[in-house]
């Protein structure tokens, strides 16, 4: 399960998703690939804070799409302006984010380790 | 006397010229009456043979002379009918409705067109019948003379197209459809109620009008007129004959969607076209509605595994056992089947902090107690996402406490009570959780994924803050709510 995830070691990686369980399945699964947390934001608030506090100590971002109605692209904005790489993750598929990012990485909920862990590679 | 000869040539002369003047009159005349006879006879071909019925009656409505024909269709003998009057073969007010034009004729001395109905053996017949008096040497009115053409079945015809052209009005004025005729130039030549209707042109606005100019945006306009002329000229046309969806322009500019059906029709070498037009903004919207829905629901299935196979994920790492570990999955994906539940009864708007807490505790009730637990707070609605956490939440809490706490004895209680406060001018929804007549509890007992899944769910997801106290009397858990769209005191 770590071997797919080596290369993966080490990043620093923002969590972007309202959702508890999911969040924190996250974090687990990342945990798996050898990645840190810095940081978990339910909101995009919560998310543009930690992204301006992190500074230059995030390496990728994984970003929910509808944050309880609210839309996540000030965030993929925000780290696209910094060089940050970043993915989707939604329950809406790709289709969910062709509106403003048609041609960018996307997992479909619900994902599996190797999914996540291939994702996360090519942003790199 | 004696003849002289001269006297006896003259006599001679004179003679042979009077036979010959006689001779030549008797021929004259046996011509005349021979032409006249002729004459005659043609007329009276032509009477008797003609297709109309013909007549004459003296001043007081006695038959002078019948045709054929009138012998024919009243089914009578030419013997029974001369010298007797029209009251004589026909109902009342018939005969006398005949009587009455026969009269105006003689009256006016004028010859007079009217119709008039005769009942014959298939029913009523209505004819045409032209009536003049005749008139005698001295010029005095004698007789009426009159011709009657049986137009019934032109008027049977016509009351037929008549029905027809009302039958095909009222289906234009009823049909829920717009109708819409255009010239071969593009003006508009009917504009049915239902297309003012929708359009919000009356038809005497409408009528005559450039119908690209009419209801057509004006993007559209060019490729109408191109399209229009390339039929014209070369009879190929893309948009006839089938159902087309298209944006229209209603007059006061709002733009909406169409279904439409344009027929070409020729008559002779001038063609025009007719829509059939129906507004589909209703149907547009619903089916956008539907396809939201739609969305809306794979996105929320897609959720819920994703929650569930994070339940399955996290509950491994905290059960030491395949039992202990199906247990902690059972009961986390009932309690997310019941938030569902919840939120569904809700429309999915929301759901109420109290019922939440009520059905998490509820399994737990002991049935020889009475009070193991009691509830008591505001009115608060929680937005789905902070109700499914919240719900979660709370079954944590209430399988910790049936485990390790308050809800594992006899006599042990659950208090939970929350109301409305202020931390530095901010709205606060203020949450205790307080177990009573418990095991004393430890706060290594309770490390496991329950209270990770409180934690975060406050801190994290609702901005809020969480405190645990472990003593004698049992776990208390105390959280600050700040009131949001997600915490919204009703």
């Amino acid at each position: 399960m770590t071997a797919a995830g080596s290369s993966l070691a080490g990043l620093r990686i923002l969590i972007v998703e309202d959702e508890t369980l999911i969040a924190m399945m996250l974090e687990t699964l990342l945990g798996t690939l050898g990645c840190r947390i810095a940081g978990s934001a339910a909101t995009v608030t919560q998310a543009l804070d930690r992204i301006v506090a992190l500074g230059r100590d995030l390496d990728a971002a994984v970003l929910d799409v509808n944050l309880g109605g609210e839309k996540v692209y000030p965030v993929a904005d925000a780290l696209a302006a910094r060089a940050v790489p970043f993915m989707f993750a939604t329950g809406y598929g790709p289709r969910g984010v062709s509106e403003r990012y048609p041609d960018h990485m996307v997992i479909a909920k619900p994902y599996q380790l190797p999914t996540l862990s291939r994702a996360l590679q090519s942003l790199f | 006397m004696i003849a002289s000869p001269g006297f006896a040539y003259l006599a001679v002369t004179a003679a042979v010229a009077l036979a010959v003047v006689a001779l030549f009159m008797a021929g004259w005349l046996a011509r005349r009456e021979r032409r006249q006879r002729r004459h005659q006879r043609l007329i009276e071909a032509v009477v008797e043979n003609s297709p109309a019925v013909i007549y004459v009656k003296d001043l007081a409505g006695r038959y002078l002379m019948v045709n054929q024909r009138y012998i024919d269709i009243f089914r009578l003998e030419r013997a029974q009918v001369i010298g007797k009057t029209d009251f004589d073969f026909f109902p009342n007010d018939v005969a006398a409705a005949f009587r009455a034009m026969d009269e105006r004729v003689a009256v006016t001395e004028t010859a007079l067109t009217e119709e008039e109905t005769a009942p014959l053996d298939d029913g009523l017949h209505t004819y045409v019948s032209v009536k003049t008096p005749l008139r005698d040497e001295a010029g005095l009115s004698y007789a009426v003379f009159g011709i009657s053409t049986d137009i019934t079945e032109q008027r049977r015809a016509e009351e037929a197209l008549h029905a027809s052209e009302r039958r095909n009005r009222l289906i234009v004025e009823t049909a829920l459809d717009a109708i819409v005729t255009i010239d071969h130039s593009g003006r508009i030549t009917e504009w049915s109620p239902q297309a003012e209707a929708i359009f919000g042109w009356p038809p005497a606005d409408a009528l005559g009008r450039l119908v690209d100019e009419t209801i057509m945006p004006e993007r559209y306009r060019a490729a109408h007129k191109m399209g229009l002329e390339r039929y014209l000229a070369t009879g190929e046309a893309k948009v006839l004959n089938k159902r087309i969806e298209l944006t229209a322009l209603r007059r006061d500019g709002q733009e909406f969607p169409i279904e439409l059906s344009i027929t070409p029709i020729h008559e002779g070498d001038v063609v025009s076209f007719c829509a059939f037009v129906r507004d589909i903004t209703e149907r547009k919207a619903v089916e956008l509605r539907q396809r939201v829905l739609l969305d809306e629901l794979n996105h929320r299935v897609k959720n819920s595994l994703a929650s569930v196979q994070s339940i399955a994920l996290l509950s491994r790492v905290t059960s030491p056992t395949l039992d202990q570990y199906y247990e902690s999955l059972d009961g986390r994906l009932v309690a997310l089947a019941r938030a569902h539940d919840l939120l569904t009864q809700g429309s999915w708007e929301g759901a109420s902090l109290a019922e939440i807490v009520e059905g998490t505790l509820a399994p737990y009730d002991d049935p020889g107690q009475t009070g193991t637990r009691g509830i008591d707070g505001i009115a608060i609605t929680l937005s789905p996402n902070a109700a499914l956490t919240l719900h979660m939440a709370f079954h944590e809490l209430a399988t910790n406490a049936a485990k390790y706490g308050a809800l594992s004895r006899t006599g042990g209680r659950v208090d939970v009570h929350w109301h409305e406060t202020d931390v530095d001018g901010v709205p606060v929804i203020r949450l205790f959780w307080r177990e009573t007549g418990g095991p004393e509890v430890s706060p290594t007992e309770h490390r496991g994924f329950g209270l990770r899944m409180v934690q975060q769910g406050v801190e994290r997801e609702l901005e809020g803050k969480l405190d645990l106290s472990f003593d004698s009397a049992g776990l208390c858990c105390a959280m600050s709510l700040p009131v949001s769209a997600k915490v919204m005191p009703a």
